[in-house]
């Protein structure tokens, strides 16, 4: 199925202003932002409203997401293989036979997942009724696909940027990788209220994801504190939206409202990302810059247990901080995130899980935490190898 | 085969308070405005329910409507949105509302013309009924689609080893090329991984549907005693998911029991189980035939919701010579095996009168009961209704007991005014039903699939309830 295509000879890079930083990057990037911007849109939305229509204006800005940077990767697809120098099919990859970008084929791909999700998100709505969650298969699909055409953006820029041997473009890079750092975040949503913040669920979800995106960024880009200015777009993001969102006035069309909102309703604070990230990028540059197999095990064993020792403290007493009256307010608009369908009380402002009694009793306990930092070595491993090989993608 | 079978799970298990009749039909007057009202819930929540609404006078200008759930009232009900009229009707209006919770919900109905706004509010049962597969066809799209994409996926990682790390035009070395194919290899068993945990997701998913949101009414179980020469049905009603709210009568009765002889459907009884505790009821058996019986036992919740209960008994020859009501308001009727056809208009009923299927169309099935002149009969309130009706299919997969003003519960109505009156302190009032007329017994129905049905009809005359009874073939 596969075919490397004989090319004569290798072809001298070329780093002229064209091959750093073609002008439609920063389309792809916007058309990634959307994905994320999208979907909190269309939580609050959910949350707030409830009654929603393909057409609303969150779901438009989702499908951009997926429109943009697919139709874009598409055309430089066909561009790339049907009418592309020689230059341009060298710096590609092959693929059923076609040549194009490594970056592109994975953007597409994600876009045909996303499209995929659709006949799939509607025949679950008529079998199980509307599911108002993020985590569903359908959802889980769609969130698969809208990774893809945001790695597929990212591997695009990456090329470019390892090819040129310089460090353009590495802000688009950084953002890029802030803005999957975010979808991840969007994903995990249900999982990261304040009020989780004392579960081992929590930590062990977080463990599982961000030391991934986090190590993958450190170790992939030529900036010094890629992980923290990317932790820093995400937070920054997630703020905007907390700000932003609650500026319009809306109400929910669904019965029964037990939370009479009047506005959008905005997304819960942000992790403290930057913490852990800044102590990752340290480590790296202290002890990661140089690879091999056996010392990033030893890497990804000392990048778990700094995460760990970070990440846990800090959303630790952060939490209790926006449980508190004092979080309650525009900037961290604590318990602003309860939808109209949930009936106000005091356990807004409590830690959940944390009854024994209860079903979902899931403390947080010295083995959970060792089972946490299990899965953040694990995240943390996968992400040096492949940063590893993002460092080195030319194509 | 498979066809049949999905058919059959596309068909809804129950509708809470009738068998196989899930479509609401409702008609009564909102303030100055006579309105019918026909709701088609959603067989899965949350899910959209279509509302047809109906002027009967022709004097409605604008229909507005709102869902409100039995615990939130309208102080937790989104504005109203506005019906749209029908095209080519001037009296119909339509809309659409989502049903989130799975509960008792009330849709109350605004109707605006020159005397002003008129309301009414009208019960449904919010509950998950509808199990389905996917159909071939769309599994197959789906499959083949999903099936290129991990294709596709795997192949993407071959690139992605073989190539992507080379400077432009540089040719993959054999070792390269073996290498991306053992990654390949590799991703293919994570996608499977993948996949595999999708499908266990997927059916933990489907589990927690069967076991926890799919509706499932209580579980009936009817045994049969002798108490001094007479029989005694008692019934024990019991639920894995708890015992719910307590119950709330129903025009006057805990418990409406309706015992129809299977499969011949010759004998019929209307009965009120008396409440022995929450879980038991009995009472005493008139005088059936010997046979199969279905029990059908309507009860309403004290939040609104209703359902209908079943179970099978098996009647031995009764012994008994006498038989001591446990309920005044208990009746019975023996009678000929359904006819073939729908031919059949007329049923005789005791002292000379006789009670006429005027018509069955336009949603409503309409009867008639004159004394031997042929003059319009006196009727009497029965439990409070000028009739009852019972619908039971010949298939016996259709079952449903209503009255003049619909398929809804009076109690859920008036437990919804009277939370309203409390919450807001404003009075609020529900009138159940149309005036009725002396000359005419309208219930609005539509025979939810095609098939033959017995529909029996009960009133009172002279202080003795009768009961006549038609066939009907719906096509």
């Amino acid at each position: 199925m596969q075919t490397a295509t004989a090319i004569p000879s290798p072809i001298p890079v070329q780093t002229t202003r064209e091959t750093i930083a073609p002008w439609y990057f920063k389309l792809l990037v916007f058309g990634a932002a959307c994905i994320p911007v999208g979907a909190l849109w269309d939580i609050s939305w959910h949350t707030t409203i409830g009654r929603d229509t393909f057409w609303t204006p969150a779901h438009i800005v989702t499908y951009l997401g997926g429109l943009i940077p697919g139709l874009f990767c598409g055309w430089l697809a066909l561009k790339t293989h049907f009418w592309g120098s020689v230059e341009e099919r060298a710096a590609a990859v092959s693929f059923w036979g076609f040549r194009a970008p490594l970056g592109a084929w994975i953007t597409i791909w994600g876009c045909f997942t996303m499209l995929l999700s659709a006949p799939f998100d509607d025949w679950w709505h008529n079998t199980y009724g509307l599911d108002v969650e993020i985590l569903s298969p359908p959802h889980a699909a769609l969130a698969l696909g809208m990774f893809h055409v945001a790695l597929g953006v990212l591997l695009l820029m990456l090329s470019v940027q390892n090819r040129s041997g310089t460090s353009d473009g590495q802000f688009l890079f950084i953002l890029t990788g802030g803005i999957m750092l975010l979808m991840a975040a969007v994903f995990l949503t249900e999982r990261s209220f304040p009020n989780q913040h004392r579960t081992a669920g929590f930590y062990k979800a977080s463990a599982m994801t961000y030391p991934l995106y986090l190590v993958v960024l450190a170790r992939a880009s030529k900036l010094r504190w890629a992980a923290t200015i990317a932790s820093g777009i995400y937070m920054g993001g997630l703020m905007l939206m907390i700000w932003i969102l609650p500026l319009f006035s809306a109400e929910p069309k669904l019965a029964p409202i037990y939370n009479p909102i009047d506005r959008m309703a905005p997304p819960a604070f942000p992790l403290l990302l930057v913490a852990p990230a800044f102590a990752i990028d340290l480590t790296v540059r202290l002890i990661g810059r140089k690879s091999g197999w056996l010392r990033d095990t030893l890497l990804a064993v000392a990048l778990a247990v700094v995460f760990m020792a970070v990440f846990v403290p800090t959303q630790w007493y952060f939490s209790r901080f926006m449980l508190s009256p004092a979080a309650d307010n525009w900037f961290f608009a604590a318990g602003d995130w309860v939808p109209y369908s949930n009936r106000p009380g005091s356990w807004i402002m409590e830690y959940w899980g944390l009854d024994p009694t209860s079903r979902r009793f899931d403390p947080v306990t010295w083995k959970q935490l060792f089972r946490a930092a299990c899965c953040a070595f694990i995240s943390a491993r996968i992400g040096l190898a492949f940063g590893a090989w993002m460092s080195r993608v030319k194509r | 085969m498979r066809i049949w079978l999905a058919l059959l799970l596309l068909w809804p298990l129950a509708a809470a308070a009738h068998i196989g009749s899930p479509n609401i039909y409702y008609e009564g007057n909102a303030g100055p405005y006579a309105l019918q009202v026909i709701i088609r819930p959603p067989d899965v929540i949350p899910g959209l329910a279509e509302i047809n609404v109906r002027s009967l006078d022709g004097n409605v200008q604008g229909i507005s409507v709102l869902p409100a759930r039995y615990d939130a009232g309208t102080r937790g009900a989104p504005s109203a949105d506005p019906a749209k009229p029908v095209r080519g009707d001037t009296n119909l209006f339509t809309a659409k509302l989502w049903l989130m919770n799975s509960g008792a919900y009330n849709i109350l109905v605004h109707a605006d013309g020159a005397a002003g706004r008129g309301t009414t509010v009208v019960p449904v049962n919010s509950v998950a009924t509808a199990r389905r597969v996917m159909p071939g066809g769309f599994g197959a799209m789906l499959g083949v689609w999903a099936g290129v994409l991990v294709l596709a996926l795997v192949c993407l990682i071959g690139s992605a080893v073989r190539e992507s790390v080379l400077p432009p035009g540089e040719v993959p070395t054999r070792k390269r090329t073996w290498l991306s194919r053992g990654a390949m290899v590799v991703g293919a068993f994570v996608i499977t991984a993948g996949l595999w945990g999708g499908r266990a997701w997927w059916k933990s998913v489907d589990s927690d549907y069967r076991n926890n949101r799919l509706y499932r009414a209580d579980d009936l179980k009817a045994t049969l005693t002798t108490n001094a020469a007479q029989f005694v049905l008692k019934l024990r009603r019991t639920n894995e998911r708890g015992a719910g709210r307590p119950l709330v009568p129903e025009h006057g009765k805990l418990m409406h029991a309706f015992i129809v002889r299977q499969p011949a459907l010759d004998a019929f009884a209307h009965l009120h189980p008396l409440r022995i505790d929450d879980q038991n009821f009995e009472t005493t058996l008139p005088p059936l035939a010997a046979g199969n019986y279905k029990v059908y036992a309507d009860i309403t919740h004290s939040s609104g919701q209703t359902h209908t209960l079943v179970a099978d008994v098996a009647l031995p020859e009764n012994p008994a010579t006498e038989f001591t009501r446990a309920d005044e308001d208990d009746s019975w009727v023996a009678s000929s095996s359904p006819a073939p056809s729908d031919a059949q208009k007329i049923c005789a009923l005791p002292n000379d009168f006789t009670m006429q299927q005027v018509g069955f169309g336009n949603a409503r099935m309409q009867f008639k009961v004159l004394d031997a002149k042929g003059n319009p009969a006196t009727l009497e309130p029965y439990m409070t209704m000028q009739a009852h009706a019972v619908v039971h299919s010949h298939d016996a997969t259709v079952f449903t007991h209503l009255h003049p003003f619909g398929t809804v519960s009076m109690t859920s109505q008036q437990l919804f005014a009277k939370r309203e009156r409390e919450k807001s302190n404003k009075p609020f009032e529900v009138v159940s039903g149309l005036s009725a007329r002396p000359d005419l017994i309208v219930f609005p129905y539509e025979f939810p699939k095609p098939g033959a049905y017995r529909v029996w009809v009960q009133v009172k005359i002279n202080g003795q309830v009768v009961t006549g009874f038609f066939d009907h073939i719906a096509s």
